[in-house]
């Protein structure tokens, strides 16, 4: 396609793009979904008029991407040329039934939008989309990401939708339009507003995650940065540093066997029963219910209408008791079923299939061809063109208005514009800070996942920790003869920003000149003269950035990719736990039952 | 394996108890020092005894000892029949030789004892040989078990006996050369065989070779030179082979390792 | 006398993730100490020169052996095999806590039970499997890669996982005489098995 809508060449619609036909040699428009009659040129650059030129999509991809070749990239990757090539051939020999899955590493850089744009232009060329195999699929969910409490604007206009003044005061929306999409505020935006009083001053926090000290990228600033709000609330299973460093009340919350809930997996609703209660704590749900309840109380007149179905549209009403929320999660999970079932029905019927195995499956695979009956025209995909969209205009109109179609998601409203436009086309950017460059902090830390700890917690469980005791800072073992160190030696991890401890683990698993450890924090700290130590002594969040550069899209600073130097230390950090004995505080001890959280629902 | 010092001080105990009664029985056979053979009889039972008793304390569960005689095919249930049967014929002897009765039985008693307890400390060792093992599952182990209690058992009885007799004092001096000789070889070749561990090379060569072997030997020839002080070279050569004998043991724990790949799974061999 | 029945445990590395429930799951129906151990999974690699590296996952526990170590050496009897289950147990009564079983066994899958002073291992969860349930590391196995039952009996969960595969995927922790029942899969797509025979 050229680069056009068809209405600005006076060819057509504005939803028709424009093709250089080859049978006529002019640009023409190209009708929804096809037209035999045309002969597209995928590559070129075209006088479209007045000498006016225009490349193909194609060509302008091309010449985004013409430095990567695979031997640059090789370099680059730090991958082999060869089997970079091996990987091309078998997607390409694989496909319309390839896929390409990329992980939380892409999501927690700078090129955070980057990367599936990248990944999408590739599937679109494959026309590796909605066929048996592929990555992207359109599968109709019941939840919308596992998720069915829903915000009151998500299906639509409703008396609770937020006004445009509200939206756009959401720290960081303007500047990462992407955001907007979850309806999320941007961590470093909010820091300097703390700082500075810059849109304005942020003055209470109600916290109900785990451990932002552990989590948030440059932690210590962001510590210096919280302080300044007036009043936080820390609402969780047990403190953690959060709470500690932090908290002005803390709000026990219930775990997940100890909440009512479903979820959606492939063709089945699942149900999750509050099947154990350990002390009286809530489920969170109810605190916020419980929140908007006790401010209606007290005449404010939204979180009031919040309790009324009449306000709430498909998202429904706040709940005052734990039994009116399981109705509502009953409701919800069996009108898949085409039924309206009690919570105790739901308990006895569930887990159940709502549609046959193989019609879930099935239900995507070229789903983009069935005719709606509306339009007597094939469905598509949910794009502004009903087209895979590999040249993303889509991005440009998102940081322009606030959404891809123009206007913002879930509102409709015509955001004012970020500063700089979103590209159409990714490019590669090297990170702030690179290996190519960095003499003085020579490795590249990255981060991951080990399958005994989940985000902050677990720290404290004692068998997760006789297995996993100390985070482990993995490098090759040329790496390590480089630093000196071999396995099961300290070591000091170092970036710009801070300096931590952790264990050596060499391993053929990791590039050379890459270093990985995971992110922790160490209760056994919190019992002591300088609990803060609990966060800072191991956490590899001392050492990542929450400055700039930022993603444009959704203003991802950098957690993985930055630089570090690795040196050996003689010991742990005083304080550590590290041997399975060593955790016995933490064994379970029975208690009186006093109810549990029907101690505190039914009150 | 950490070293497992109870049974270290067993099997050094019983098999010096038990060379140390062979002097006893090579003396009774020839009818010389006599008058020494109540006192050289005793201390032999009463370091068995010790050790034996030092073989409890391995044990978590002492008091549920006797099931320990219900299951013949084990080598603890052999080591302890043998100390049981040397302890027996210990015993008699010297009651025997206390009353000065039955030479006859004296000698029967004595020769019994003294195999039983040579046997027990070859077995001492042989109890380890498991095929589990890569280190242990060599009858060079059990050899050096025997060969490295033979000059403390010799130079113990020694000690006691003096140069009572010159040609008993000649021989015995003899059989702690030959006893430092044997138990020096065995140990190093015991410790070749497993491939020479560093873990094992001090107290192979300062232990074994120098204390268990050169000392006995030295002493054997300074013994033979200086008659008079037999008892003083013997109680040298006691000192030499049972730091000796300890030595070869350690060395045992040391290099316990399994023989399967990947092996230990789960046991912590480190904190036994 | 051979045993009329050989109940072990069969995994298949080939679904293993490494996640470790089985161990945890162990620890928790056991009531194992912090320390102490029944089943232990140990990561076998990467090996091999990055990139080009490969690794498993090897669950360990007791093996069932036929001609158990264990039970050679014990001088009173206390481990033994069931003559009704063929299951290698201890009776931690009759242990005097000599240690040589923990010495004897190939593959160093006994534990020092510190507490009461005797000698522990994998029971085959005696206590679930007499009541018609699974061994707690078979139920908690979010890979499905855990089968248990009887290999005399093909009908078993455990000989139909191992009749599913050529015997060229099958594997035994290596073999010092004691022939140990429970068995391992692993493709040569997946690695290559580094464990033993």
């Amino acid at each position: 396609m050229l680069l056009y809508h068809a209405d600005e060449l006076g060819l057509g619609d504005h939803a028709d793009y424009v093709i250089w036909d080859k049978k006529t040699n002019s640009p023409k428009a190209m009708p929804y979904p096809w037209d035999d009659a045309l002969d597209p040129e995928l590559d070129g650059e075209f006088d479209v008029g007045d000498g006016v030129m225009s490349r193909t999509a194609f060509r302008a991809l091309v010449e985004n991407v013409e430095e990567w070749t695979l031997d640059h990239t090789a370099e680059i990757t730090r991958c082999e040329a060869a089997s970079i090539e091996e990987a091309i051939k078998i997607y390409c020999e694989g496909s319309p039934h390839s896929g390409i899955s990329i992980g939380v590493a892409t999501d927690q850089y700078e090129q955070s939008a980057q990367a599936p744009e990248g990944v999408t232009i590739i599937e679109s060329l494959m026309g590796n989309a909605c066929h048996q195999g592929n990555a992207i699929q359109s599968r109709k969910n019941q939840s919308l990401g596992t998720y069915f409490l829903f915000p009151f604007n998500l299906f639509g206009p409703t008396p609770l939708t937020p006004r445009k003044e509200v939206v756009e005061r959401r720290l960081g929306l303007i500047e990462h339009k992407g955001l907007g999409y979850w309806m999320a505020s941007h961590i470093p935006t909010i820091m300097e507003a703390l700082n500075t009083g810059e849109p304005y001053q942020p003055e209470m926090w109600i916290d109900r995650s785990g451990n932002k000290l552990a989590m948030i990228g440059g932690a210590e600033t962001f510590l210096e940065a919280m302080k300044k709000m007036k009043f936080i609330v820390h609402m969780y299973m047990y403190p953690t540093t959060t709470s500690v460093e932090l908290a002005d009340i803390i709000l026990p919350t219930a775990e997940w066997l100890e909440t009512a809930y479903g979820a959606d997996r492939c063709n089945v609703w699942l149900i999750r029963r509050d099947v154990v209660h350990t002390f009286e704590h809530v489920d969170e749900t109810l605190i916020w219910s419980w929140f908007a309840a006790a401010i209606a109380d007290r005449g404010h007149e939204h979180a009031a209408m919040a309790f009324d179905a009449a306000n709430c549209g498909q998202a429904g009403p706040y709940w005052r008791t734990y039994d009116e929320y399981k109705e509502y999660l009953a409701t919800f999970m069996s009108n898949s079923f085409g039924e309206k079932w009690t919570w105790e029905e739901c308990c006895e019927k569930l887990p159940a299939e709502f549609v046959s195995m193989d019609e879930w499956i099935t239900s995507t695979y070229e789903s983009y061809e069935k005719i709606d009956e509306t339009t007597g025209l094939p469905a598509g995909f949910a794009t502004n063109s009903k087209k895979m969209e590999p040249y993303g205009e889509a991005m440009t109109i998102l940081g322009r208005t606030g959404g891809p179609t123009g206007t913002s998601f879930w509102d409709g409203y015509v955001l004012p514009a970020a500063s700089q436009d979103y590209l159409p086309l990714p490019k590669y950017v090297e990170p702030a800070e690179s290996p190519l460059n960095d003499t003085e902090f020579p490795y590249t830390l990255t981060e991951g996942r080990v399958p005994f700890y989940h985000h902050g917690t677990l720290r404290n469980v004692p068998w997760m920790r006789e297995l996993y005791p100390v985070p482990e800072t993995w490098v090759n073992p040329t790496t390590a003869e480089e630093i000196g160190v071999e396995d099961g030696d300290w070591c000091f991890v170092e970036s710009r920003r801070g300096k931590i401890q952790g264990r050596i683990h060499v391993t053929n698993g990791i590039a050379p000149g890459v270093v990985y450890q995971e992110r922790f924090w160490n209760p056994e700290l919190l019992d002591s003269d300088d609990p803060s130590r609990a966060w800072k002594v191991m956490n590899v969040n001392m050492l990542t950035k929450n400055d700039g550069p930022y993603n444009p899209e959704f203003g991802t600073y950098t957690l993985r990719g930055i630089q570090v130097k690795v040196t050996k230390a003689d010991s742990a950090p005083e304080g550590v736990w590290t041997e399975p004995e060593q955790f016995t505080p933490w064994l379970p001890e029975v208690s009186d039952e006093t109810g549990g959280g029907y101690a505190v629902y039914d009150a | 394996m950490a070293i497992q010092w109870s049974l270290v001080l067993f099997t050094v105990l019983t098999g010096i108890a038990g060379w140390m009664f062979a002097g006893v029985a090579f003396d009774s056979l020839r009818g010389k020092n006599q008058p020494k053979a109540f006192l050289a009889g005793l201390i032999a039972l009463i370091v068995m005894a010790v050790g034996g008793i030092a073989s409890v304390t391995h044990l978590s569960h002492p008091d549920r000892m006797l099931a320990a005689l219900s299951h013949p095919t084990s080598g603890i249930f052999v080591e302890a029949v043998l100390v049981g049967l040397a302890g027996v014929c210990m015993i008699v002897f010297i009651i025997l030789a206390k009353r000065g009765a039955s030479a006859g039985a004296q000698k029967v008693f004595a020769v019994l004892g003294a195999i039983f307890g040579i046997v027990l400390s070859f077995m001492a060792g042989s109890s380890y040989m498991m095929s589990s093992t890569s280190t242990w599952n060599t009858v060079l182990l059990p050899i050096g078990y025997l060969c490295t209690s033979i000059p403390g058992g010799l130079g113990a009885y020694l000690a006691v006996v003096g140069a009572g007799d010159r040609d008993s004092a000649r021989l015995l001096s003899i059989g702690t050369i030959v006893g430092g000789v044997l138990a020096a070889v065995a140990s190093l070749a015991y410790v070749a065989v497993t491939g020479f561990p560093a873990s094992a090379m001090a107290p192979l060569w300062a232990g074994c070779v120098l204390c268990g072997g050169v000392v006995p030997v030295v002493c054997g020839v300074m013994g033979m030179k200086t008659p008079e002080r037999t008892a003083t070279f013997g109680v040298v050569t006691l000192v030499g082979g049972l730091v000796g004998s300890a030595c070869f043991r350690v060395i045992m724990w040391q290099v316990f390792a399994l023989a399967a790949v990947g092996a230990p799974y789960i046991t912590n061999f480190a904190a036994m | 006398m051979p045993s009329m029945t050989r109940n072990a445990i069969v995994i298949d590395l080939n679904r293993c993730i490494g996640c470790y429930s089985c161990e945890v799951a162990c620890k928790q129906e056991n009531n194992v100490a912090l320390g102490e151990y029944w089943s232990k999974v140990l990561a076998v690699g990467p090996t091999g020169t990055h990139p080009h590296v490969e690794e498993y996952w090897l669950p360990t526990m007791c093996q069932q052996c036929e001609d158990a170590p264990c039970v050679h050496v014990c001088p009173t009897g206390a481990s033994y095999r069931d003559p009704d289950t063929g299951v290698v147990l201890v009776n931690k009564e009759l242990c005097i806590g000599c240690k040589y079983c923990m010495m004897a066994c190939p593959y160093g899958v006994r534990s020092w039970n510190a507490a009461e002073k005797c000698v522990e291992k994998c029971t085959l969860c005696g206590q679930l499997t007499s009541q018609g349930e699974l061994p707690a590391c078979v139920k908690a196995c979010c890979g499905e890669a855990r089968f248990y039952g009887d290999l005399d009996d093909p009908e078993s969960d455990a000989s139909k996982l191992l009749a599913s595969y050529d015997e060229a995927d099958i594997h035994h922790l290596t073999d010092v005489g004691n022939r140990p029942v429970s068995a391992y899969v692993l493709s040569p797509r997946f690695a290559e098995w580094k464990s033993g025979d």
